[in-house]
Order: C-alpha cells, then sequence, then structure tokens
C-alpha cells in the first residue's frame, strides 16, 4: 500500500484513517474517482490511496487537468518521491502537510510543515552526513534505521560498548528522536526521516549524565568526532538560575568550533525545552499561565546561552507555537513538534489540545515495547496498537512531539544543508537558519502585564531590529524552510570563519541599584561598546541579589545601541526555587545584523509585587560578530 | 517528548510514594530532602554537606533500567538487590535516590554489584545534589594526565586534550574530597573540582 494523494484531513472525514471510510483508488474505481475530482467532491487535494500501480503520473496529471491546484502552490509536494516509497508519508504532516493528522482528531493547515519537498526532489538526502543523536539510546537496529546507522560511530556508556539500544520498555526517546532526524527513505518501510539518507550515530548521555560524557557526545573524542550534526533533544528542567558547565563551554569555544568537520565547526542543535506552562508541575507556573508568558526561559538552560547552540522552538500542526514549547531569546528558529496526537475515537475526554496531531516516528520494535505497545491506556489512536492496519509490529509511533521533535526536524534540514554545501561553517548555518526562516504567527500582540504599575509588557510582539530582522522569544526568527535554507546554502560564498568570530566586552562591577518593587520603569544600567561590528548574537552575565534567594519576580531586558528592546527574562517566570544569580548567563539572538557600536542597555524590573526584593550588583554584555 | 496529562514530577510523587515531599534536584526549598547533613566540604567555590543516610543510583544498574512512572523500584525491591533502602525518595530519569538505613561517606560504594553515589546539599541555596565519583582536573599546558592520575592513585575516565582537561575515576570506597586534595597538590594541576551533579538533563 503507498498513497498516492495523502492528504487525509481530518476535516474531510471521509479520510480519516483511524476508523471513518476512506477512498481507495484501485483501478477499478480510478475513472469514477477522477470524475468525481473533476467536479471538486474532494475538495484540493483529496485524500486518495492508490494501489501502487504504475499510473500514479497519470492519475496526478487528470488530476491537475481536472482543476486540482499542487498544494502550497508547489507541485514537488504532489512528486512521487513526497508521497510515495515509505508506507506511512502519507501521515507525516511535519514533512509535507496537506492537512492531514497523523491518526489523531485534531486539525493540522496545509502548508505548515518544514518545506522540503524541493529538497527531495532535488535529490538531497543527507548522505554524507552524520548526526549524532545524544539521548537516551538508538535502537541501531530498528528495520527503519539500520541502513543510516553508521557501523560502529554509536556508543553505548553503560556497557561501554557500540551498541546504545535502550532496554526499556517504555519507549526509547532517542529511538524517535533518531526516526525523526534520518528513518531511511523510499525502502518501503514505515516512515521517513527530514534527511533520510543521512547517517546516524547514537551517544545515550542521558543514561549516564557525567559532564565527561557529554563532551564526548559531543565530538570530545572518539567515534564522535566524526560527527557534523549533534541533536540534543533535551535540556534541564531547573527552577533556580545555574551555573555554567565550564567544561562543555570550554569544548564548545574550542574543539567544537575549530576542530569537528575538518575546521568548519560542528552544528549543535538542541530543544528550548517544554516548559511553557508547566515545569515541574508544583504550582511554580501559576503566575506565568495568569499573564500568559513562558515560564520556562530557554535562557533557564545554561548550554542554551552557548553560542554555539542553535535552540529550536516548537510549532504545533497549525504552524503555530505548540502549547507546551519553551520561549526565549535564545531560541533562534523554530520547527514542527506536534501536540498529542490522540483520538476522540479511544481516547475520549480529553481537553482539545490532545487531539492536535503529533509526529510520526520510528518506535522501539515489537508491540510489547515503545511508545506504541499493547495495553497503553488510553489507547491514543487505533494506530498505536495496529488495530487499523497500519502499524504492523509496532515499529512506529504518532504520538512523539516536544521541542524533542522539533530539534531533530532542524538537524535533518541541517544535514541536507550541509550536502549542498559542504563547506558551511557553524556560523553559517545558523546565519542561513535564521535569514530563510519563515514567520508565523504574525499578528500575535503583545503581553502587557497590567498588574505592574505603569503595564509592563511582558512579551513583545514580533520585533523588526535595526537591520530589519524580524524576532520573537516564541519562535526566533521563525519557522524553519528546508527549501529556502538548502537553496541559500547552495549559493552561499561568503563564509565566516568557524574560529574567528569577533567578540567586544564590557562590564559594570560594584553596582548596588535597588530594583523598585512591581514598577515598568525598573532600574536601568548601561555600558559602551566602542567595536562596530556586525551583530550575530549576545551574551550578557547578570548579577543581583534577592532577600530570600529566589528570583520568579525578576524581568531582565537589554536594549541595543540602536534601540532594539529584546527580553531576556519575563517577570513570573518560573525561578521561584532558592538559587544565585551571580554572572548568571543568557543570550539573545534578536539584534542579528545590526551595529554593535554604541550604548548597551541593561533594565531590570521586578514584575511581581511584594516580597523579595533585589539589588543589581553587576553585568556583563559581550557582542559576537564579524 | 512532551508527556501528556501527567507530568513528569507527578509520576515521580506516585512512584515514589512521598507525595508530601518529593526529592528534585534543581528543586523548592520546600522540598528538599529531610535528612540530616553530615561532613561538609568544598569545590568550585559552593560548600556542600554530605546527607549520610541518602545514596543515588543509575537507573540502567538497576534491573534493566526501571523507568520513572512504569515500574519504578520500592524499597523492597532495592533491598532485593543488595541496597540497604528503607525508602525511595526520588525516581526521575535516570537516576534514584533512596534512603538507607547505614550512614554513608563520601565516597562511591558498591552494593550488590550495583555502584552507589554520595547524596549531597549546597549548603548556600539547599539544593540536593550528588557526586559521580568523578574529579574535574584543569591541567596546567602540556601535563600528561594518566601522570597526574598515577600519582594519585586513580585513573583517567576521559581525557579532553585541546582543552587541558581530564576526568579522572576514583574508586568506590575512596573519599572523593580527600582525593580531590591530593590531586591539588600536583603542580601539573591548575585546578580540581569534585564534580557535583546538580541539575538532571530529561528528554524534551
Amino acid at each position: 500500500m503507498r498513497f498516492l494523494f495523502p492528504a487525509c484531513r481530518a476535516s474531510t472525514s471521509r479520510s480519516d484513517r483511524s476508523g471513518a471510510p476512506r477512498i481507495f483508488a484501485d483501478r477499478i474505481k480510478r475513472g469514477l474517482l477522477i470524475a468525481l475530482i473533476a467536479t471538486g467532491a474532494f475538495g484540493n487535494p483529496a485524500c486518495v490511496a492508490s494501489d501502487g500501480g504504475d499510473d500514479s503520473a497519470l492519475l496526478l496529471s487528470l488530476l491537475l487537468l481536472a482543476g486540482n491546484q499542487p498544494p502550497c502552490g508547489n507541485p514537488n509536494r504532489n512528486n512521487a518521491l513526497m508521497t510515495s516509497g515509505d508506507p506511512l508519508i502519507g501521515e507525516m504532516w511535519h514533512l509535507n502537510n496537506r492537512g492531514q493528522a497523523a491518526f489523531a482528531s485534531g486539525a493540522a493547515t496545509a502548508c505548515e510543515d518544514i518545506n522540503v519537498a524541493d529538497v527531495i526532489v532535488s535529490g538531497l538526502t543527507g548522505a554524507g552526513i552524520v548526526t549524532v543523536v545524544v539521548d537516551s539510546g538508538l535502537e541501531i537496529a530498528h528495520e527503519d534505521l539500520a541502513q543510516n546507522v553508521v557501523a560502529g560511530g554509536s556508543f553505548d556508556f553503560v556497557g561501554s560498548d557500540t551498541d546504545p539500544t535502550n532496554p526499556t520498555a517504555s519507549g526509547d526517546h532517542g529511538t524517535s528522536v533518531g526516526g525523526l532526524i534520518g528513518a531511511r527513505g523510499f525502502n518501503g518501510v514505515g516512515v521517513r526521516g527530514v534527511a533520510p539518507g543521512v547517517g546516524l550515530a547514537g551517544w545515550n548521555f542521558i543514561e549516564a549524565q557525567a559532564a565527561a560524557n557529554q563532551v564526548l557526545s559531543l565530538g570530545g573524542s572518539g567515534g564522535a568526532t566524526n560527527g557534523d550534526v549533534f541533536n540534543m533533544s533535551y535540556g534541564t528542567a531547573a527552577l533556580a538560575p545555574l551555573a555554567v558547565d565550564t567544561t562543555l563551554d570550554a569544548h564548545l569555544n574550542g574543539p567544537g568550533r575549530t576542530t569537528l568537520r575538518d575546521g568548519r565547526g560542528g552544528i549543535f542543535i538542541k530543544s528550548a525545552g517544554n516548559g511553557f506552562s508547566n515545569i515541574q508541575g508544583l504550582g511554580e507556573c501559576n503566575a506565568a499561565n495568569f499573564i500568559g508568558v513562558s515560564c520556562q526561559n530557554a535562557n533557564n538552560d545554561p548550554t542554551n546561552t552557548a553560542i554555539e547552540m542553535i535552540v529550536v522552538g516548537s510549532l504545533n500542526a497549525r504552524g503555530v507555537k505548540a502549547s507546551y514549547s519553551t520561549a526565549g531569546s535564545a531560541v533562534l528558529v523554530s520547527a514542527p513538534g506536534g501536540e498529542f496526537g490522540f483520538n476522540t475515537g479511544t481516547a475520549p475526554g480529553l481537553n482539545s489540545v490532545a487531539y492536535e496531531p503529533a509526529l510520526l516516528t520510528v518506535d522501539q520494535t515489537g508491540c510489547a515495547r515503545g511508545f506504541a505497545r499493547t495495553n497503553v491506556n488510553p489507547l491514543p489512536s487505533l494506530f498505536m496498537n495496529n488495530a487499523n492496519g497500519f502499524n504492523p509490529g509496532c515499529n512506529f509511533t504518532s504520538t512523539f512531539n516536544g521541542t524533542s521533535s522539533a530539534a531533530p526536524l532542524t538537524s535533518g534540514v541541517v544535514a541536507l544543508m550541509l550536502e549542498a554545501n559542504p563547506n558551511l561553517t557553524w556560523r553559517d548555518v545558523q546565519y542561513i537558519l535564521a535569514t530563510t526562516a519563515r514567520q508565523v504567527d504574525v499578528n500575535r500582540p503583545a503581553l502587557i502585564d497590567t498588574t505592574v504599575t505603569g503595564n509592563y509588557v511582558s512579551e513583545p510582539a514580533w520585533t523588526t531590529n535595526a537591520a530589519g530582522r524580524r524576532f520573537h522569544n516564541w519562535y526566533g526568527f521563525g519557522a524553519v524552510d528546508a527549501s529556502a535554507a538548502v537553496n541559500a546554502a547552495r549559493g552561499y560564498t561568503n563564509f565566516l570563519p568557524a574560529g574567528g568570530i569577533l567578540s567586544a566586552t564590557n562590564q559594570a562591577t560594584g553596582l548596588s541599584q535597588s530594583v523598585p518593587d512591581n514598577t515598568a520603569a525598573g532600574v536601568t544600567n548601561s555600558l559602551n561598546i566602542s567595536s562596530n561590528m556586525m551583530i550575530e548574537t549576545v551574551q550578557i552575565e547578570v548579577s543581583i541579589t534577592s532577600s530570600n534567594n529566589t528570583y520568579q519576580d525578576i524581568a531582565l531586558e537589554l536594549v541595543s545601541p540602536s534601540g532594539t528592546r529584546s527580553v531576556l527574562l519575563n517577570n513570573k517566570n518560573g525561578l521561584g526555587a532558592t538559587g544565585s544569580m551571580n554572572a548568571t548567563r543568557f543570550r539573545t539572538n534578536a539584534f542579528l545584523d545590526e551595529s554593535s557600536i554604541g550604548t548597551w542597555t541593561l533594565r531590570v524590573v521586578d514584575g511581581f509585587s511584594g516580597a523579595p526584593t533585589y539589588t543589581l550588583t553587576a553585568w556583563r554584555v559581550r557582542v559576537f560578530g564579524h | 517528548m512532551k508527556l501528556y496529562i501527567t507530568s513528569l514530577c507527578a509520576i515521580i510523587m506516585l512512584a515514589s510514594g512521598v507525595a508530601a515531599q518529593p526529592l528534585r534536584f534543581n528543586d523548592a526549598a520546600s522540598e528538599r530532602i529531610d535528612l540530616p547533613g553530615g561532613a561538609r566540604f568544598q569545590t568550585g567555590g559552593q560548600q556542600y554537606e554530605l546527607i549520610p543516610r541518602a545514596a543515588a543510583i543509575q537507573t540502567a544498574a538497576f534491573g534493566g533500567r526501571l523507568r520513572p512512572g512504569v515500574s519504578g523500584p520500592t524499597a523492597a525491591q532495592l533491598r532485593a538487590v543488595g541496597l540497604q533502602a528503607v525508602r525511595v525518595h526520588l525516581n526521575q530519569g535516570s537516576l534514584i535516590v533512596y534512603e538507607r538505613n547505614t550512614a554513608g561517606t563520601l565516597a562511591l560504594s558498591l552494593a550488590g554489584g550495583i555502584t552507589t553515589y554520595p547524596v549531597v546539599r549546597n549548603v548556600q541555596t539547599g539544593q540536593t545534589c550528588y557526586l559521580s565519583g568523578q574529579l574535574r582536573v584543569q591541567l596546567k599546558a602540556g601535563a600528561d594526565p594518566y601522570a597526574v592520575a598515577a600519582a594519585a592513585d586513580l585513573k583517567v575516565y576521559a581525557s579532553f586534550p585541546a582543552i587541558n582537561t581530564a576526568f579522572l575515576q576514583v574508586p568506590s570506597g575512596r573519599d572523593l574530597s580527600q582525593a580531590a586534595a591530593t590531586v591539588a597538590t600536583d603542580n601539573r594541576v591548575a585546578t580540581v573540582d569534585v564534580e557535583v551533579i546538580a541539575a538532571l538533563r530529561r528528554t524534551f
């Protein structure tokens, strides 16, 4: 079975493969089908399954002649390479969104995907590129991964061997992440990765979380040094400021930039987090939820503030921020991560977000293990236990989601970019992703906290900086666009040296500036940068004392010499546990391509009434660019 | 992957059976492990105290990698594999923290073939952490990490010459703070810290 026109839009219930009737275009019915399409009976395009006959191209031509336009204006989305070759390709909305729901019962919006059709049709698959899945494991013998697994390229920190297959029964996160990046394509099996020919390696750092193991996994030594792209679908869930891992930082700043990829620098891609409305479920997000800002901030994980990181937020199948996606100025781009993928037919009575589509990907082999194992209650959909016949062997799941999914989709896109142009440095990759991203949710208004005196703008709307770059803390520069990014990569020659990023620093110490309670004006302090660079990214370090060692009230914002404002930490954030904000690092990408020269202003706002009290004692700004 | 309905921490509470006082790393003050502190030591510019009656193990070491919320082990199950567990405090991702009926030291220990890790508390913040059993050594330029390790009767776990850093493994039964002090006396060493795991990474 393969699906010629995989648009199984939930709203056209004729094609819901979770149990509703559907159209099956065998040769006998094909003539009737064409006639019906010509009358517009199915809209554009219809959900049509083919029996795998060899006249698909003919049918496509007839459909087009009958007045059906190519989806999203792009005929490549109907190309056989995008509609066949892998049995489940038709439900993979994140690759080719035709409105299908991936066995969930919620809605998807056509064209809200990574726009990879042109790239695949052009013949790129990620071949020759190695992506290291730094995660909980990788089932290297999986039927839809094995062909892409780099022999001997993985490592298991638990058993000290080269097979990181995770023996857990309840679903291996890393295996599913690996499937999103590089499940083998065009093999007649299961799903397809964004880069269906990329090399895959798995390093299970999550199972043995010593600092050395993370550095080893990220190309520190041994087999991982052969990696090009390093996917990190993990992070911290801290409720207090955390210190930077100095060893990891040294690795990223050193060999990570200038040794990996023959001196062009490794590409480190990381999930922003799933803490928009809930971090640890302790009520730490009540205030953030009340005003609608992100409870967890992407800057709260120090790894996200390393300038080598490509931090990725998550979009749902309608092309707006997923319900859980952690926001923050460290986010560079966003990609589909979906919601929860439940179907009302098997799991009634849940919140509406539960029914929005999740992503189809690889799962642990067999029905006794994995996310799609038997006896899961509630059963998300008929796909999960193969009750609809589309998941024989239960080797695939339709409920994978999170920024854990958004990052590997981006990793797959980067693999395609590197195949198109292997000379790109780590800086080039970031620049291309940022400048080719597609703005989404354009009319999202600013969030104004009216409980703060002076009405504090806790989360700005889309901001256009002085260089014309548009940025939003929820999305970074917007949705990853594979076609645009690969096209930019193909013609890219203005390489930014991997080891030659310029920086300029200034700092203020010995301050004692009290922050007024619950007042939008806050306190400000300014520093001058005398170097004139085109900005790539900016870090700041901030030291603030708190009378009770919590920082939930604090908002931080940085204003560039051009007057662009970037919020680095929301007031009413989730930092409700005791800790210390001592040279705590933040990052913002909002100033891309602006000039660095001039006065930089930090504003500290206490945006929550009452105790504790805060004092700004020091800060430092460091601008990176060329 | 984002879990629906039941948050990870809620699962932990159910699994541990200590809903009123669940322990997580980077937690609010009210949720710290409520056991008395012991010996104090300084590392990485922070002061910590050992929690002698607590210990940590990696889930990978126990019965085929039990996972939070699936079939998290009870204290009885831990006792069955040779650990002197009174109750389970935490079952989070790759880590289990339990209360034991004897006081431990600032050293890894081996019980029932399973390595247990010391659990400590940051004196300033109250944050609960555990020790990996490794020393993070910043070497002076050109220093040989293997020679430094040998001089302290330790082994190199990982070496990163490009950044002059090595991680040395301290064997079970040997006091981590004292081992760090020994390495610190080596004139080929710039700094040495006992590795403190304060923030568990979780998959998203």
